[in-house]
């Protein structure tokens, strides 16, 4: 009988540091770019090699040429420019903020080289409403949260160019909704997700919560038409009564603070009790905030905590 | 007194030994002899470069250090580093984790502060030394040692207590003992770089208390560097930092057309703070050289946000490792005269 239980890792890998000393070297000028091109592919074999080895239920494959969440996209979309170097979060690694001088106009990017494929694939894309509140705005999108509706628009027009290429699963980051919530804005995150859920068509779609408490905004994710909702265990603090209304669950059970590989045992006393009070058909395990905060042999050391995990729950 | 007198903020990139023959040529100055090691011929290069380019306050660049964090945990016993982490694109940095209560092994900037000031490019008044900050060194740390002692580590308390405990561990054992060693030294003007201080905005007065600890008693000049921060949001808590004498912040970054990131000085005005402010007015993340025009307009409009020009020093930034010497040399070159020219706009307001 398969598991209820599903394990994957649910953000970017960390670079291996043997991609790091290439990249390092290719920014130094000290190997061109055909080298540099070796150690992604070997990269990206190790990867997959690791997340073979824990048997994840979805693969990745790291996202290791991203250079931050929102960058293909900023790169590749009209209307859209590269801005300063901003925080990510409360974290020491930064992005590049997008700059929206008019509605972004999507599809021209070629997603497909960005991201998995086949059997198993999952793919990492920013949410429209954490894209939209971390992007700057410069023009006036329709209503309020309406810049959430324009980028899920173009990411939408992405989401369809890959046709038969879409992979598996498709689990969109949206810390910002637990920062700092939509409020009055929450409609126009719900019209964003109509759209990318006709673009997503196949796909099982989820949206992945993190750095802050999702308890307050449970009832409103579990609302948006996606298969799963996913929340920092750590950090959330369910209300009594809670509900997803019967979507699968995602619980970020590892913390990249440290590299201290979580207890199973403590670890599934405290996912028994999330998984008592939602009742989800099915519940999947990752990681908090991405894995990249950490080194790479730190996160895989840390990933073998699911499979271990996984079997606890099982007892 | 002059206004708006200039001063550097922290990292410049390793010069190779060519680089640094070429650029003394350049600069119509003998090199330095490299008989002294590439560390000290690079500390004695970046002095005088820096000086060349017209700055008023100066350090050697860190030219003695690997990374403002490494560097430090290279010499706490109770760390051990575990690997890198990507910052931004191909830019990382080396992680260790604190696996036992952290202490001392030796004061870590004592050599190199004997160095830079036997050098002579500069006045003690005039060097102001860069030190990591307790709360930084906690944040780009993992925190296995207190977070494990902790019985409800899996709770947000748990959490919270593990982090206190150790800023106030590396404050307390760490960056006074090196601090301290400064002062007796000599040293007179010190930075405490707190670039992790905006990543916990809710911390903020964790980070104070570490500052606090970090040099309270000391007799010198003290100062807090913070960038990429969501400033507001650490007012009025940072505030508390009594012993800081001046906020060395970034700003040019995200100064855009459109956008007045001085704006924010507004508010320390509104706050009462009276203390100096280093304020960042050229971008070092970004190749294009601001005009000293450009530089000019910042510091006129963060006078005019602040309320008094007279507590104004320009400075980059941040760091100026991850560029070019060349577009180095235009930046500096662009802050010095940028500044001349506000003096000269001010004169005539």
């Amino acid at each position: 009988m398969t598991s209820r239980y599903r394990i994957a890792a649910t953000g970017p890998f960390p670079r291996p540091e043997a991609l790091v000393k290439a990249t390092r070297d290719l920014d130094r000028g000290r190997i061109r770019p055909e080298e540099a091109e070796v150690a992604y592919a070997e990269a990206e074999r190790e990867v997959t090699r690791v997340e073979g080895e824990l048997g994840l239920d979805a693969r990745t494959g790291g996202q290791l040429r991203w250079p931050d969440l929102f960058r293909p996209f900023t790169l590749g979309w009209t209307g859209v420019r590269v801005g300063p170097l901003t925080r990510f979060f409360e974290t020491n690694t930064f992005y590049r903020q997008p700059i929206l001088e008019a509605p972004p106009l999507g599809g021209g990017l070629g997603l497909a080289s960005w991201v998995p494929r086949g059997s198993r694939s999952l793919a990492v894309l920013p949410g429209p409403y954490t894209f939209a509140a971390l992007a700057d705005v410069r023009y006036r999108p329709a209503g309020r949260g309406g810049a959430s509706v324009d980028v899920a628009t173009a990411l939408a027009a992405e989401l369809d160019r890959l046709g038969g290429e879409r992979p598996e699963r498709i689990l969109f980051h949206e810390p910002m909704v637990v920062v700092n919530p939509p409020g009055e804005a929450w409609p126009s995150v719900h019209e964003a997700y109509r759209r990318l859920a006709a673009a997503c068509a196949g796909a099982a779609t989820s949206v992945w919560t993190y750095f802050g408490d999702a308890g307050p905004q449970l009832e409103e994710l579990a609302s948006l038409p996606v298969g799963a909702v996913g929340f920092d265990l750590l950090d959330s603090d369910l209300r009594p009564g809670a509900s997803l209304h019967g979507k699968a669950v995602g619980l970020g059970v590892l913390d990249p603070s440290t590299t201290i590989p979580e207890a199973p045992a403590e670890l599934a006393r405290l996912v028994r009790a999330v998984d008592a009070t939602l009742r989800p058909s099915e519940l999947w395990l990752g990681p908090n905030p991405p894995l990249d905060l950490l080194p790479f042999d730190a996160a895989k050391a840390k990933l073998r905590t699911l499979p271990a995990l996984r079997e606890e729950l099982a007892r | 007194m002059t206004l708006f007198p200039t001063q550097e903020i922290g990292s410049l990139p390793k010069a190779t030994p060519t680089e640094i023959v070429a650029w003394s040529e350049r600069l119509g100055r003998p090199p330095p002899d490299p008989a002294e090691g590439l560390v000290g011929t690079r500390s004695r290069f970046n002095l005088a470069f820096l000086r060349a380019a017209g700055l008023d306050t100066v350090y050697d660049g860190e030219a003695h250090r690997i990374e403002m964090a490494e560097h430090p945990y290279r010499s706490i016993v109770g760390a051990e580093f575990v690997g890198h982490v990507r910052s931004f694109d191909n830019k990382y940095f080396r992680k260790a984790a604190v696996r036992a209560a952290p202490t001392l092994r030796s004061p870590y900037h004592s050599e190199e502060f004997r160095f830079v000031r036997s050098v002579g490019a500069a006045p003690v008044d005039a060097l102001k030394v860069p030190v990591t900050g307790a709360y930084t060194l906690s944040e780009w740390a993992y925190n296995d040692h207190f977070l494990a002692r902790q019985p409800d580590r899996y709770r947000r308390e748990g959490r919270e207590r593990a982090q206190r405990e150790l800023v106030v561990a590396l404050a307390r054992d760490v960056v006074r003992p090196t601090v301290a060693d400064l002062v007796r030294l000599g040293a007179r003007r010190v930075q405490i770089d707190e670039p992790a201080l905006g990543t916990h905005p809710r911390e903020t007065a964790l980070a104070v208390e570490g500052f606090e600890e970090s040099v309270r008693g000391l007799d010198a000049e003290f100062a807090i560097h913070l960038c990429y921060s969501d400033y507001p949001r650490l007012l009025p808590a940072i505030l508390e930092a009594r012993s800081c004498r001046e906020w060395l912040w970034e700003f040019a970054n995200r100064d855009t057309p459109g956008h007045d990131a001085y704006a924010i000085l507004s508010e320390l005005r509104a706050y009462g703070d009276t203390r100096r402010v280093g304020a960042g007015v050229v971008d070092v993340h970004r190749d294009e050289i601001e005009g000293p025009e450009q530089v000019a307009d910042r510091l006129v409009r963060a006078s005019r946000h602040l309320g008094d020009p007279g507590r104004l020093r320009a400075n980059p930034d941040c760091g100026l490792r991850t560029r070019s010497w060349d577009v180095i040399w235009g930046k500096l070159r662009s802050l010095v005269d940028g500044a001349e020219l506000a003096r000269r706009t001010m004169d005539r307001a």
